[in-house]
């Protein structure tokens, strides 16, 4: 089990090393004086079949994996909405390239995508809930392909192999190793695998014409995020701006920093851009909602549907924020709650559990012939609610309000 | 996303070189008390869970595609070799969950491993039994009466779950064991070699039959050795007609 664990981290992870493959799609022009920064995307050879007895073993693994996502009881089954993100990968990195992929959503609330070596891409849907527009998607997948291209997976693999045996060889020479040395060492490799693919991933944006700015404006929005968790849970959100020994992945800033002269000349979010992802997730925008309010993180929470909001008013995301208020239930929560219900029921649109928010903070603000309203109001909507037996005894005959 | 990750890392390296449950040595079986199996029973035999690579110097396991596929293949036919010559009617999962729903199925696969794994780990132990399972003496474990919904409409009686892993010694690690052993006399464990077998009842979901053996014997990538680890695997198989009884039709 645990080095089924091992592998299993070791496919999903795609560590690292400066393999020299990176070299021959870098920058052609003779001397490049502006930093090796600038990545350009080469020929797609195809990765057909693997090569070696190292990479056979991963994909035969990866295969066996592969089938688990597939039939995978978090999966989520949308083949319309499998299309689209499949639709943005080919856009971002071309088709020839992209047949090479599959793409599996999964139900997890977190932010996350991976690729497996053997090309399976496993998608959360706490990363579709999060990238604000189709570029931003774009950036994020493109990141993960250029794992595959790259064939970072192999790399990690014979490189932590690499390094574990040199730590029993060590030890047995009476060389005070730390095996501790050795995984401090990957994790930098690692890093560095991450650095790679966060590049490549910008050439692919570049020449597919998506704005080049799209990874460097999420990483901001993730960090801004991740602030919000840090300090909502007490601890110092400073912390999350550098890379530290132990990380996998370079510190957010690093990377918004690191990305920001890769964008190029086409810079912005586009609002057909946001529009054409939120359509895509329309159907499933509830269940992520409510998976997103599930996670017991308050400040992170807010932050997201806020900025979410400010991209794109949406009334969804006033009744979600409203609902997170309302369940933490200080008073001035009740308050805030109460304005942003309002606000969300002003727009066309709005859910009718947005009523029951409504009426509900209402009750118990002591507002109590407007509250019955907005519950007769849900109820009018919703007659088959999961809570209508304990509601509809306290509305009576309270006519609905007029919204 | 991250901190899950560097635990599972450090876990991985830290425990590398043991052996994962080495206190279980020697096969055990059981049976549920007072089985009576129903007559020309069908089986269906579940996809098994088979790898089979090398460990590495440092101890990480190394997949081998060309070994894996060698074991499917022999342990295959060492185990259709088994059911024939036991009279066992039996269909493969691929060909008769057709129409089932994927996701359930593979929900059920899961709860098979955490319950065969429960009872690899406390009842085969009576000293490490669980509360509820202290008094009893039989096996008494069951994957739950929802397990019909996987083979609605196909008539089985049973599934049979298999599982092998193998992990072979690398000329590193087995020069690593020698090296501890002679500087230190330290023990490096060379190899995994374990597998286990169950029985599920399509009908009561009760786990009828299971059969582990942590240190398994016979190569499953040469075809006799697979026929020596596929009847390790199915040591005390409780449909096994005790002699040739006269056959159904």
């Amino acid at each position: 089990m645990i080095r089924r664990a091992a592998l299993g981290l070791l496919l999903a992870l795609a560590p690292v090393c400066p393999m020299p493959a990176a070299a021959a799609v870098e920058e052609s022009r003779p001397a490049p004086e502006a930093a090796p920064e600038i990545v350009v995307v080469g020929p797609w050879q195809g990765i057909p079949r693997p090569v070696g007895r190292d990479e056979e073993g991963l994909w035969a693994e990866a295969d066996e994996m592969e089938r688990r996502i597939a039939s995978s009881a978090r999966r989520l089954k949308d083949k319309a909405l499998e299309a689209h993100v499949r639709g943005v990968l080919c856009r971002t990195v071309g088709d020839e390239r992209c047949r090479d992929v599959r793409v599996y959503l999964m139900r997890v609330p977190l932010f996350n995508a991976t690729m497996l070596p053997n090309g399976a891409m496993e998608v959360w849907t706490g990363l579709l809930f999060r990238t604000a527009s189709d570029d931003e998607l774009a950036a994020v997948l493109g990141h993960e392909f250029a794992h595959f291209e790259r064939r970072h997976s192999l790399a990690g693999y014979q490189r932590a192999r690499r390094n574990t045996d040199a730590a029993v060889w060590l030890s047995m020479l009476g060389v005070p190793v730390v095996p501790e040395m050795f995984i401090i060492g990957w994790f930098g490799f690692s890093r560095e695998q991450e650095r790679e693919a966060d590049l490549l991933g910008a050439a692919y944006l570049r020449q597919s014409g998506w704005p080049g700015d799209a990874a460097a404006r999420l990483w901001q929005r993730l960090i801004g995020e991740a602030r919000a968790t840090a300090t909502g849970r007490g601890r110092n959100p400073d912390r999350l701006l550098k890379s530290g020994i132990f990380d996998t992945h370079p510190g957010m800033r690093e990377r918004a920093t690191y990305l920001a002269p890769a964008a190029g000349a086409n810079q912005g979010i586009r609002p057909e851009s946001v529009v054409s992802l939120r359509t895509a997730l329309r159907p499933h925008w509830g269940d992520l909602l409510s998976d997103q309010l599930g996670r017991n993180d308050f400040s992170g929470t807010d932050f997201i549907l806020e900025q979410l909001n400010a991209i794109l008013p949406d009334p969804d995301l006033l009744y979600a924020r409203g609902e997170l208020y309302r369940r933490r239930g200080h008073p001035r929560d009740l308050e805030t709650a109460a304005t942003l219900f309002t606000a969300a029921l002003a727009m066309p649109g709005a859910r009718p559990e947005t009523a029951r928010g409504l009426g509900l903070v209402e009750l118990r603000m002591g507002k109590r012939e407007s509250g019955l309203c907005h519950l007769a109001a849900y109820l009018g909507a919703r007659p088959d609610a999961p809570d209508a037996a304990v509601l509809a005894p306290l509305v009576k005959d309270m006519p609905p309000c007029q919204p | 996303m991250r901190g899950g990750i560097i635990i599972g890392f450090a876990t991985v390296f830290l425990l590398a070189a043991t052996p994962a449950t080495a206190q279980l040595g020697t096969t055990k079986t059981a049976t549920i008390p007072g089985f009576e199996p129903r007559p020309g029973a069908t089986v269906i035999f579940m996809r098994p869970n088979i790898r089979v690579g090398e460990v590495s110097t440092g101890g990480l396991f190394e997949p081998d595609r060309e070994w894996t596929e060698q074991a499917r293949r022999n342990l295959g036919a060492a185990l259709a070799a088994e059911k024939a010559a036991m009279g066992l009617r039996t269909v493969d999962e691929e060909e008769v969950l057709i129409g089932a729903d994927p996701a359930l199925i593979d929900q059920y696969r899961h709860l098979f491993r955490a319950v065969a794994t429960a009872v690899m780990e406390y009842q085969f132990f009576p000293g490490n039994r669980l509360p509820t399972k202290k008094r009893d003496k039989g096996l008494a474990y069951s994957l739950g009466p929802g397990i019909a919904r996987i083979a609605e409409g196909t008539g089985a009686d049973y599934a049979l779950f298999v599982t092998t892993e193998d992990h072979y010694a690398s000329g590193g690690r087995k020069a690593a064991a020698i090296a501890a052993a002679v500087l230190f006399g330290a023990y490096v464990p060379t190899g995994t070699h374990q597998g286990y077998a169950g029985l599920v009842d399509l009908k009561t979901g009760d786990l009828v039959w299971i059969n582990a053996d942590l240190q398994m014997g016979g190569d499953p990538r040469e075809p006799d050795g697979a026929r020596k680890r596929a009847g390790q695997l199915l040591a005390g198989f409780p449909l096994a007609a005790p002699a040739p009884a006269p056959q159904r039709p």
